[in-house]
């Protein structure tokens, strides 16, 4: 026989009717003979009445509808399909920038070097200033990992003057397409168009393989060829194509008929060896004082002696600086 | 069980009619649940639109191993808690909007409307005094009506514990308002023909 308070924690499962048969008839037994745990047993049935009493029968109209209207029914099911499949973003853009890239790359190949030798147009022109460095798009795509080292595919013969250091095949097929461009490089605005706008595909060249593609053919090299301000002009050109390396710009001797602005193009000239990435708005300096003046002035030969001979920060100075576009 | 399982599936298809009727089934007993927990109404609806939310997107996980009531209950506790943690009350304040409407018997025996409006009041006071664990096997057992077995399994405890949490609350409500019920029953007629 269990003690009252044994009794008392089955009152309520007694009352809920959760207890197996036997217990509750042994609550029943004692609740018969208990006072105590009768009166608890009223209590706790008015309690649980009471504390069951207020609830809501319904659910608000309002709050159903506001909660129907929170949820999405048919696209919630489409929604997870959707969710499970695995997903690809930028997928057609990727495709579509691919196949972009590919028509580029097959028009660069069919127009070949003349699609990104402008100078070499300026040269059939017949211009005397207009010299650079034509490089095929084959060489052209592979200076962009490893600039220099890379060795010297066949250079466009039109951009070296007719050399023959190439393939006599090669040679006759650009021959042939710069035929063709000669008579749209002719005219001087389209010239200086192509100087000064930026190239569309980077090229990469030394001078030192111009020299030797030059000496090669026993003829005048590219420096010589070029007439006044034509260094500049070359280095500008090449410098807008893209990473040129300027190899042996200050040990080239300077000629009797080189004007100022190739002194300053070679004041500004890096070490041999080094990445001209940054020569761009030297070159254009340098090319738009040979524009202007043609070498009247006298540059400075460095950097320090400008500082040495102009006052800084005068208004004459910012004036008489050239205006890089 | 099975019509349980059914309905889950055809809300997990994207069936409107078929969340329709779920709400119709349960968002009376989530809401009044709700109530028990939350302090005023404007919050008890957000927190019940919450549930219902948080139940049609994870209805697809039930498998039908419980009671959809039991698993319901489950996510609607997990919601009030979460609400009584963020709002850290110990007690929730008394929202006038709980309070009953008075009765048609408000005319004919003001003292005991009166008394009976009280009465609801401190039970309410009492309940939210306990203790959280105790709190919730009330609520579920006793408000809500679930079996033993049921409280059990939504809160994932023995049944053993809810006999036992369940006794002991209500020891505790006795003390809070034995006075109160003892005059109440008094007062009420059925209380005290029940007392004789």
């Amino acid at each position: 026989m269990k003690s009252c308070g044994e009794q008392q924690a089955n009152i309520k499962a007694y009352i809920d009717g959760e207890l197996p048969l036997w217990e509750r008839t042994a609550v029943w037994w004692h609740l018969l003979r208990c006072p105590r745990c009768r009166e608890a047993r009223n209590t706790m049935t008015e309690i649980g009445r009471r504390l069951a009493a207020d609830d809501a029968p319904a659910l608000d109209p309002a709050l159903r509808a506001r909660i129907l209207s929170s949820v999405t029914y048919t696209d919630a099911g489409a929604a997870r399909r959707m969710s499970a499949a695995p997903r690809r973003p930028g997928f057609p853009l990727l495709l579509l920038g691919g196949a972009t890239a590919a028509v580029v790359v097959v028009f660069v190949l069919m127009k070949g070097p003349a699609a990104v030798t402008p100078m070499s147009q300026l040269k059939h022109a017949g211009s005397p200033a207009a010299s650079g460095a034509a490089v095929p798009a084959s060489q052209t795509r592979s200076a962009v990992g490893h600039a220099v080292s890379a060795p010297g595919p066949p250079v466009s013969p039109a951009a070296a003057g007719g050399t023959s250091s190439v393939s006599p095949q090669f040679q006759a097929d650009t021959l042939a397409k710069d035929e063709k461009a000669s008579s749209r490089a002719a005219m001087p605005e389209a010239q200086a168009k192509m100087v000064h706008e930026p190239a569309k595909a980077p090229a990469a060249v030394t001078l030192q393989q111009l020299k030797s593609i030059d000496s090669a053919a026993g003829r005048q090299s590219v420096s010589e060829r070029a007439g006044a301000g034509a260094p500049a002009r070359r280095a500008a050109g090449s410098a807008d194509t893209g990473k040129v390396v300027v190899g042996d710009m200050e040990q080239r001797p300077a000629r009797p008929g080189a004007d100022s602005a190739q002194q300053s193009a070679s004041a500004y000239a890096p070490k041999p060896g080094q990445l001209l990435n940054a020569t761009v708005p030297v070159a254009r300096h340098a090319l738009n004082k040979a524009a202007a003046g043609g070498g009247r002035r006298q540059q400075p030969a460095g950097r320090k002696q400008a500082q040495r001979t102009r006052p800084k920060h005068s208004a004459s100075n910012a004036a008489a600086m050239p205006q890089v576009k | 069980m099975h019509r349980d399982v059914e309905l889950a599936h055809r809300i997990t298809r994207g069936e409107r009619k078929a969340f329709e009727e779920f709400v119709d089934a349960y968002g009376a007993r989530v809401h009044r649940l709700v109530r028990r927990y939350v302090e005023n109404c404007t919050d008890a609806e957000d927190v019940t639109q919450e549930i219902f939310c948080d139940l049609h997107r994870s209805i697809a996980g039930y498998r039908g191993e419980a009671a959809l009531s039991t698993w319901i209950y489950r996510v609607a506790l997990h919601h009030c808690w979460k609400y009584r943690e963020k709002r850290a009350l110990a007690t929730v304040p008394f929202d006038e909007q709980f309070a009953e409407a008075p009765g048609d018997d408000w005319r004919m025996d003001p003292a005991a409307s009166a008394a009976k409006g009280e009465l609801a009041d401190k039970v309410r006071t009492a309940l939210d005094a306990l203790s959280q664990p105790h709190h919730d096997v009330v609520v579920l057992c006793e408000i809500q009506g679930l079996t033993y077995q049921e409280c059990a399994n939504a809160l994932q405890i023995p049944i053993g514990t809810v006999k036992s949490r369940l006794f002991h609350a209500f020891r505790r409500l006795r003390g809070l308002l034995g006075s109160y019920v003892q005059d109440a029953a008094v007062l009420c007629p059925e209380a005290a023909i029940e007392r004789e």
